[in-house]
């Protein structure tokens, strides 16, 4: 039954009591028709009945003095008038009898009815008889009429009477018993009711306190483990012992348990890590600043050092364009060489050809010469003298040949520097044009080097814009990692709050090992900002700054209580 | 082998140095334009017109085995009077160079070493020595025979009329 809905578990309480309040209801129900059978049969019956004969009755006795009237009197409209009179009287009463008789309920009853009926009509039957008789109007007939009435009728009378009041008796008492037996009735309907109540109470009590057990004692442990993590210990276990709704609660419970205890962790994890990151950040934007320092101080040196570059640059450019002027005229001069060169070389060539003939004749002359030696060897002695000058023009001949030779050497010498040099020239000319050429180049690059460094400058110029900018974001990295350097510890002291099992944690280690104490727990929400709590004491134990109180409607931190604190500013 | 001391006009063909007789040799002259001659033998070359007469031109170098080279600005025709059974022949003779007028000393002439001759020992005279150098002293009459000389048309004084009858022929 324990696994039953709490919704269900009640309703079949209740149902429970109902069905007993109904069975009372039942009980009493029928009891009350039972006391309004009795009611009846005093009100409706026995009363009326009663009432009938008594109506009866008084109409009889009526009818009696109606009677002795009509007897008394003289008149005979007055008779008529009585006779009808009792006529109706009559008729009334039988309406009456017959209404009477339908009520008659026992046997003894109807019995008594007849006798008394038979009573009346006997009486009724000498009344007619009386009435005829003092119809008459004579005196006698009054004086019969009267002795009728003396000697029978009133005995008659008398004993309708009687049988009248018997049957009143009878109906009385009759009364009577219903009555008392109504009031035994209610009596024990009381009793009844009484006792149906109380077993109904006991019942429902005991329904009720099993079922509120069944829903309350769940409740409490569900209360207990709530407080529990309500005071931030997470390492209690819920156990479960129901599939109702509190067994469902618990179940739901025991995964938020394991949740806010696995979240806790991680949130551990992740505020150290976050602690450690932000200190890691800390000593990183240090390290950025400085390096943006270094950075602005590089790029100053860059900055003079493209400032050098850029004057070397154009004085490049400067000599080159001198350069290209001096090469231009070297180039002219050049051909201008070319062409005196090979002047110089057509006129070493017409020499060369004037040594030629001057060669050659001297080798005529040696030829010449030379037969003439053959003659005068010829001639024999006559030709020696001859022979003599023959020798002599031929040793000069000689001479002239070998100083030829040697101009004709020289001139070749020189024809061939010349030609060398004219080579020379000319493969200068080319050259120089090629060394204009590529000091133009030389120029035209130092134009652009010149545009580019200024380039460079200006982007040397922007570089140092976007250090400065770094510097300051450093700046700011630094400020800010500080900054969540402490939040990482409120973080941290604030998640201490929560003591979560030891075998769900891993390794990592907290950096604050603060425990909260229980009896502080419960005033903790709104004191928190208030004052310095104890857990923030403890928590920042190993903080080198003290306690921090957060007031004011700025601050995150910041909750109802703080109104109550006055601010000086 | 003469008597007394015979000069002689020296001349050289390829490395060696020859001799001739003073007296075989009229004159010097530098190599001008040697007509062709189209039937005339390989070893002759042409003629030349020396003073209105033409004179056949020999290349000595062929006549003694050696190959013939181009002319240089040395190279000189010695004009040659041939002895042949009385009659004279004029002859032109291609030298590389023709050196100068010595006098030979019939003693120095040896004759002529018989084995590993290149050239025919009747062309040769002897040999002589001056200083270093040995010389090779040449018989001309012998280089030539008559009927080669009548070939060439080397007869003396012979006209170019003469000379192209017997080209021709």
């Amino acid at each position: 039954m324990k696994n039953w809905k709490i919704g269900t578990r009640i309703g079949a309480g209740f149902g429970l009591i109902i069905l007993i309040a109904i069975a009372v209801g039942l009980f009493a129900i029928a009891k009350v028709g039972a006391i309004q059978k009795s009611a009846d049969i005093v009100a409706l019956n026995a009363l009326p009945r009663v009432y009938l004969v008594g109506q009866v009755q008084s109409h009889q006795l009526a009818a009696m003095t109606l009677l002795l009237r009509h007897i008394e009197s003289d008149d005979k409209e007055t008779k008529a008038t009585i006779e009808q009179e009792l006529r109706s009287t009559s008729a009334e009463n039988t309406a009456l009898l017959s209404d009477y008789e339908k009520l008659i309920l026992t046997d003894k009853g109807r019995e008594l009815f007849e006798e008394a009926k038979a009573a009346r009509a006997a009486f009724n039957a000498y009344r007619t008889e009386i009435l005829d008789v003092s119809r008459e109007g004579t005196p006698e007939a009054r004086k019969q009429a009267v002795a009728m009435v003396e000697t029978k009728g009133k005995p008659l009378l008398d004993k309708s009477v009687e049988a009248q009041n018997t049957l009143i008796a009878h109906d009385k008492d009759l009364a009577d018993k219903a009555a008392a037996e109504s009031q035994a009735q209610v009596a024990s309907t009381r009793a009844g009711i009484f006792i149906c109540l109380g077993v109904a109470v006991l019942i429902a009590v005991s329904i009720s306190l099993f079922v509120v057990r069944s829903i309350t004692q769940p409740l409490a442990k569900a209360l207990e483990v709530l407080e529990n993590v309500a005071d931030g210990d997470l390492t209690g276990t819920v156990d479960i012992s129901s599939t109702d709704e509190v067994g469902q609660m618990l179940v739901a419970m025991r995964k938020m348990v394991e949740n806010v205890s696995r979240t806790v962790l991680e949130i551990t994890r992740s505020a150290t890590s976050v602690a450690s990151g932000s200190q890691e950040m800390s000593s990183t934007s240090q390290s950025l600043s400085q390096g943006a320092s270094e950075q602005a101080a590089s790029a100053e040196e860059t900055s003079a050092s493209i400032e050098e570059m850029s004057a070397s640059i154009q004085q490049n450019s400067d000599n080159a364009r001198q350069t290209d002027k001096i090469a231009s005229k070297a180039s002219e001069d050049a051909r201008a060489g070319g062409e005196a060169v090979g002047k110089t070389v057509k006129a070493m060539k017409e020499i060369a050809e004037k040594v030629t003939i001057i060669d050659e004749i001297s080798r005529k002359t040696d030829l010449l010469a030379l037969n003439a030696a053959v003659e005068a060897a010829r001639a024999g002695e006559h030709g020696k003298g001859f022979a003599v000058v023959a020798s002599e023009v031929r040793k000069l001949a000689e001479r002239s040949q070998t100083a030829a030779a040697e101009i004709g050497r020289l001139i070749s010498d020189g024809v061939q520097l010349a030609d060398g040099a004219g080579t020379l020239l000319g493969r200068l000319v080319p050259d120089i044009q090629k060394t204009a050429e590529l000091v133009r180049e030389i120029a035209a690059a130092s134009a652009e080097q010149s545009t580019g460094s200024s380039q460079i400058s200006k982007a040397i110029q922007q570089l140092d814009q976007v250090i400065q900018q770094n510097a300051s974001a450093a700046e700011e990295m630094s400020t800010g990692s500080a900054e969540l350097a402490g939040q990482a510890e409120i973080l941290q002291a604030a998640i201490s709050f929560f003591k979560v099992n030891s075998d769900m944690e891993d390794a990592t280690p907290r950096l604050r090992a603060s425990r909260k104490t229980r009896p502080g727990s419960t005033s903790q929400r709104g004191a928190n900002q208030g004052r310095p709590a104890p857990r923030q004491e403890s928590a920042r134990g190993f903080a080198a700054h003290g306690v921090e109180i957060e007031l004011g409607s700025h601050s995150v931190a910041a909750d109802r209580l703080d109104h109550e604190f006055t601010t000086y500013k | 082998m003469n008597d007394a001391a015979t000069q002689c006009i020296t001349f050289k063909l390829g490395d060696e140095l020859f001799a001739v007789n003073v007296f075989q040799v009229r004159e010097v002259l530098e190599v001008s334009q040697i007509t062709k001659v189209p039937t005339a033998p390989a070893y002759m070359r042409g003629v030349v017109n020396v003073r209105g007469q033409a004179i056949p031109v020999v290349d000595l170098r062929l006549r003694f085995g050696l190959p013939s080279i181009p002319d240089t600005l040395t190279t000189r025709i010695c004009v040659m009077e041939l002895d042949i059974d009385g009659d004279m022949a004029v002859i032109g003779g291609l030298a590389d160079s023709v050196h100068e007028v010595i006098e030979m000393d019939p003693a120095n002439i040896a004759p002529p070493p018989r084995i590993a001759m290149r050239w025919r020992s009747d062309f040769i005279l002897g040999m002589a020595r001056r200083g270093e150098e040995f010389i090779i002293v040449l018989n001309v009459n012998a280089v030539f025979s008559s009927e080669e000389l009548i070939a060439i048309g080397a007869t003396e004084p012979t006209t170019s009329i003469a000379l192209a009858e017997a080209a021709v022929a």
